[in-house]
């Protein structure tokens, strides 16, 4: 029996193996390891992963999902002005519908856009959060040209209770709160979280689409945004695990006018989001019998004071609810061996006013994995066909080989497969100009990733790790919003090429009582049309806003009571226009944030104070062009952490 | 010090502001491009007929600034170009001979269309729900009143010293002008047309003509037409306001056109329709059933002085657009490639 568990552990753990911000895996505590991980992190384990895991997410406690992931991508992430505002993910030449962010298993883009707004999701929200770029899309389902992100709850079962609290104020209104209250024993745990964000975004800027490039105040900018996050976690008798969460997420936000405009903006939005989800488990000796089903409701309210059919504004409203239900099986056939399957039921629904109708919609998924451990080299093979009416999916194939050249010090692996994604409702039904008949975009992928210590090893307490990703992927049939006769229409418009390159170098030197840890990457990145719907002029460009080159920095240094961090992003220069104009091409920019912090413990009790500056020396930039970004910005914030039962985490 | 490469543009273009190079932008057509909507890349181009030549971002070489977001019209008026961009709120003033920025109007809310009316004063519709159309000072380039219309106000045309304004409905309906009297600046009369009035023209004889969008009416969540019209064309006689019309549209086709172009000389009109461009002989108005071309345009012009066509059409996306010029016969002359969205090309003064 016990052997039996510790085959099914060795797996499990080998399966932890998925390499961190710093190339180093989160600490595991042996006693409570999970015995079961996510379907998603045991067949991504072979690819190059960012981990960020509950210690970092709480050092971040108070950023939104795109500030937190910005510092790590330069040039993943679009923002359409300054916190609070639609910021949309793109990873490795794609768009912004084609990477997916899910949360415990639900996905987080809109319905309606198939695109999800990363300003809309605190980072807070979750413990664990994992971004694979190109991930397969026979794990992930539908769009993931450019990678998926992985939000997650976990249990701590180290500690019965634990409190933790975060409260930032910074320059131009901007408040954050954030809240959490954990309590329960070893067989039920119930955490609380209350996430709280306000800013008046009322800060100066240049513009230089007014004469004489002047500085002016941002007005009509400013949000607030409130989140709810309710788990309860249950080990049951006789190895039966339950989940169950419930977040509830609200924000009102003012739509500013762009740059260049003699007036303010007059729009307001709301989105309301209600998510929950139940998840059931049974571990047998080298099973794993699981099932979830899980709702999503999406609301959003659109106001303009300043226009409107009845003089009294334009207004707009839609409500979208996504409800799933799945079960899959996971089998040990031996320590090297193991597969799954699995079957999840998609109900879509949609009150949109341009649709004309009611949109309900069914989806199937089936799904079955394969891993195979030979030696030093380990391989994933996943397999996924998606069943809607009225088409004829592919079968989606994805192949990850990854070889353990040198113990703990070289791994070496390539992975390949095809993808797809399905139109999105308003591309499909969107009153005029959608098109029931488009075709999903597909593609295919191929990549080599190498993790090489040069110095040290895994786990040294100094070392040297340089990560190397060559990928080379292709989306066909990218579709497009195209003008028509006397409508836009989307069309299935472009064949795109996306091929690059990631470099990072990350070192880590520990000292027992103090820690120095940093990352140098680059990126270089070609995503050009190879074929275009209507035009020959366009073939070759570089799609708009994929910079060719962009890169980063970080350096932190901390001791028992004491941090700093410096972070630097580097982003080349980016066409905003399908023809390259050079007249319209954002100037390459650098931002660099610094931040300090004092760490204290009083009776069990750890605060920490800390400071950062965002945007030290006033970079004057645009990440979408015409949107105004902050200069120079001050925060300050006090944090509480009290874990009961449990020596500090520092 | 450092000295940029942008401060010595800005040095020399302050040195030869005093002294333009005369005749740069002479003999040719200006071309609007309204940009992509919040991409702020609106741009005028320039297109030499005779050279087939076209010079791209006009006003951000002569300015050194972008344009802003959405050129919605420019109109040209005693030797000054006016140049409204919507989504930036303001009326841009150059001279024609330079193009170089001579005034800014702000202080406007939803602005479409300029006119010049006289030496001394010009209108700009406002096209809101609530329209207006402001007085323009063209000596301070103030706004300096303010005349109530219908519902989104569009295009204007002057007839003797009568206004008659295009009142489209904008975000929601419409369906008459208003006549404004261009000395007094208050309204004449208000006249029922067509739903959706959005382009005028004046042709020869003086008749206004109007190109009538039609409308589509959805029941309140949107999942049935309750009521829709076809496209109109409307000739007004501007004396004593009597309307002749003729449909050129057909109901369930989701189509309402926005362009026409007269040519006086030759009294035709061109229109534009599902399936193209058609011309429509003014004489002996007859609605054709063929299109004389065969291109969606979103932006349609004659050239007053020959009769050819412009038809303007836009890139995919965020590619530039076209210009397409015809003879009067639908023979293509050429076609050049433009800024983004090209929606209209504007002719010199006087000819």
């Amino acid at each position: 029996m016990y052997n039996r568990i510790f085959v099914l552990a060795a797996w499990l753990l080998a399966a932890l193996y998925e390499p961190g911000y710093a190339g180093v895996p989160d600490t595991v505590d042996l006693r409570e390891v999970q015995l079961v991980h996510r379907r998603e992190v045991l067949f991504h384990s072979g690819q190059q992963a960012l981990t960020i895991d509950r210690e970092m997410i709480f050092r971040r406690a108070q950023a939104t999902l795109d500030e937190l992931l910005s510092a790590h991508l330069p040039s993943g992430i679009l923002s359409y002005g300054p916190a609070g505002s639609l910021s949309t993910i793109r990873l490795r030449g794609a768009g912004s519908n084609h990477t997916q962010v899910n949360w415990n298993g639900i996905p987080l883009g809109s319905l309606t856009t198939g695109t999800p707004d990363l300003s809309l999701i605190p980072a807070f929200a979750a413990d664990r959060l994992s971004l694979v770029p190109g991930a397969s899309g026979s794990l992930a389902g539908s769009g993931t040209f450019g990678g998926a992100v992985y939000l997650s709850n976990e249990p701590d079962w180290s500690s019965p209770a634990g409190v933790r609290m975060k409260t930032e104020t910074g320059s131009f209104g901007d408040r954050r709160l954030q809240a959490a209250f954990r309590v329960g024993n070893k067989r039920v745990q119930w955490d609380t979280r209350l996430i709280h964000h306000r800013a008046a975004n009322d800060f100066p800027y240049h513009d230089p689409y007014l004469p004489g490039n002047p500085e002016v105040t941002q007005s009509h900018s400013s949000f607030r945004s409130l989140g709810v996050v309710q788990h309860v976690f249950l080990r049951l008798p006789r190895h039966h695990d339950l989940n169950i969460g419930v977040w509830y997420q609200d924000r009102e936000k003012e739509i500013p006018a762009i740059m260049g405009s003699y007036a303010p903006g007059t729009a307001v939005q709301r989105d309301s989001s209600l998510r929950a989800y139940i998840q059931w488990r049974k571990r047998y000796t080298r099973s794993v019998w699981s099932a979830h089903a899980a709702t999503v409701n999406d609301y959003m309210r659109y106001d303009d004071a300043g226009s409107g059919e009845d003089g009294e504004g334009l207004h707009s409203f839609y409500h979208t609810r996504q409800t799933f239900a799945g079960t899959e099986y996971r089998r040990y056939f031996s320590d090297r061996l193991m597969a799954d399957a699995g079957v999840r039921y998609e109900l879509r629904y949609a009150d949109v006013p341009n649709y004309g109708r009611i949109i309900r919609e069914t989806h199937i998924h089936t799904y079955g994995g394969l891993q195979w451990k030979a030696g030093p080299v380990t391989t994933h093979f996943t397999l996924r066909k998606p069943f809607y009416t009225g088409y004829s999916m592919p079968w989606l194939v994805s192949l990850a080989s990854r070889w353990n050249i040198l113990s703990a010090r070289w791994w070496t692996g390539i992975q390949a497969g095809n993808r797809y994604r399905l139109p999105s409702l308003n591309e499909w039904y969107w009153t005029p100009g959608g098109d029931p008949s488009l075709k999903p975009e597909t593609g295919w992928n191929l990549e080599w990733m190498n993790d090489a210590y040069i110095i040290g090893f895994e786990h040294a307490s100094t070392s040297v790790l340089i990560r190397t990703s060559l990928y080379s992927s292709y989306i066909n049939n990218w579709i497009q919003w195209v003008p028509g006769e006397g409508y836009w229409s989307p069309v299935n418009y472009r064949n795109v090429w996306s091929r690059g390159l990631d470099m990072s170098a990350f070192f880590e030197h520990n000292t027992g009582s103090s820690a120095i840890k940093g990352k140098v990457a680059y990126q270089f990145s070609r995503a050009t049309n190879r074929k275009v719907y209507d035009s020959q002029d366009i073939l070759d460009k570089q799609l708009p806003y994929i910079p060719v080159h962009s890169g980063n920095i970080s350096l932190s240094w901390e001791t028992v009571r004491t941090g700093i961090r410096l972070e630097q992003q580097w982003n080349g220069k980016r066409f905003t226009t399908a023809d390259n104009h050079p007249a319209y091409a954002l100037d390459a920019w650098m931002r660099t944030d610094v931040g300090a912090s004092y760490r204290i413990r009083l009776t069990g009790w750890t605060v920490e104070l800390s400071g950062r500056i965002r945007n030290l020396f006033h970079a004057e930039y645009q990440l979408v062009r015409s949107y105004a970004l902050p200069g120079r910005s001050f925060h300050m914030s006090v944090s509480l952490e009290w874990d009961h039962g449990r020596k500090s985490h520092h | 010090m450092w000295i940029t490469p942008a401060v010595v543009l800005l040095l020399l273009a302050a040195c030869t502001k005093e002294t333009p190079a005369p005749g740069k932008y002479e003999n040719g057509v200006w071309i609007i491009n309204e940009g992509g909507f919040n991409g702020n890349n609106a741009s005028v181009s320039f297109y030499d007929p005779e050279t087939g030549k076209v010079t791209g971002e006009v006003f951000l070489t002569e300015n050194l600034r972008p344009l802003g977001d959405v050129l919605q019209s420019m109109c040209i008026h005693r030797g000054k170009g006016y140049l409204v961009v919507n989504n930036s709120r303001k009326v841009e003033v150059v001279d024609i001979h330079t193009f170089r920025s001579l005034h800014t109007i702000t202080g406007v809310d939803y602005p479409r269309y300029f006119l010049g009316v006289d030496e001394t004063k010009g209108y700009l519709t406002d096209g809101n729900y609530q329209g207006r159309v402001y007085v323009v000072d063209l000596e301070t380039c103030e706004i300096t009143g303010q005349i109530p219309t219908g519902s989104g106000p569009e295009a204007m045309v002057k007839a003797g010293n009568k206004v008659f304004v295009a009142n489209s409905g904008g975000w929601g309906y419409d369906s008459t002008l208003t006549v404004i009297d261009a000395v007094t600046d208050e309204v004449l009369h208000t006249v029922k047309v067509g739903d959706q009035p959005v382009d005028l023209a004046l042709d020869a004889d003086g008749y206004v003509w109007v190109l009538c969008q039609g409308k589509v009416v959805w029941n309140q969540n949107f999942s049935a037409i309750v009521a829709e019209t076809p496209s109109r064309l409307v000739r007004v006689d501007p004396a004593i306001y009597e309307v002749t019309g003729w449909e050129i549209g057909t109901t369930g086709d989701y189509f309402n056109p926005k362009r026409m172009a007269l040519y006086a000389p030759g009294d035709i009109m061109y229109f534009e329709e599902a399936g193209g461009v058609y011309a429509l002989d003014l004489s002996a108005p007859e609605i054709p059933s063929d299109p004389l071309i065969t291109l969606q345009p979103y932006g349609l012009e004659v050239d007053p002085d020959n009769g050819e066509i412009y038809v303007l059409t836009p890139g995919g996306g965020d590619q530039p657009g076209s210009l397409q010029r015809y003879l009067p016969n639908g023979e293509e002359v050429q076609s050049v490639s433009v800024g983004y969205f090209p929606n209209g090309a504007v002719f010199p003064e006087g000819s």
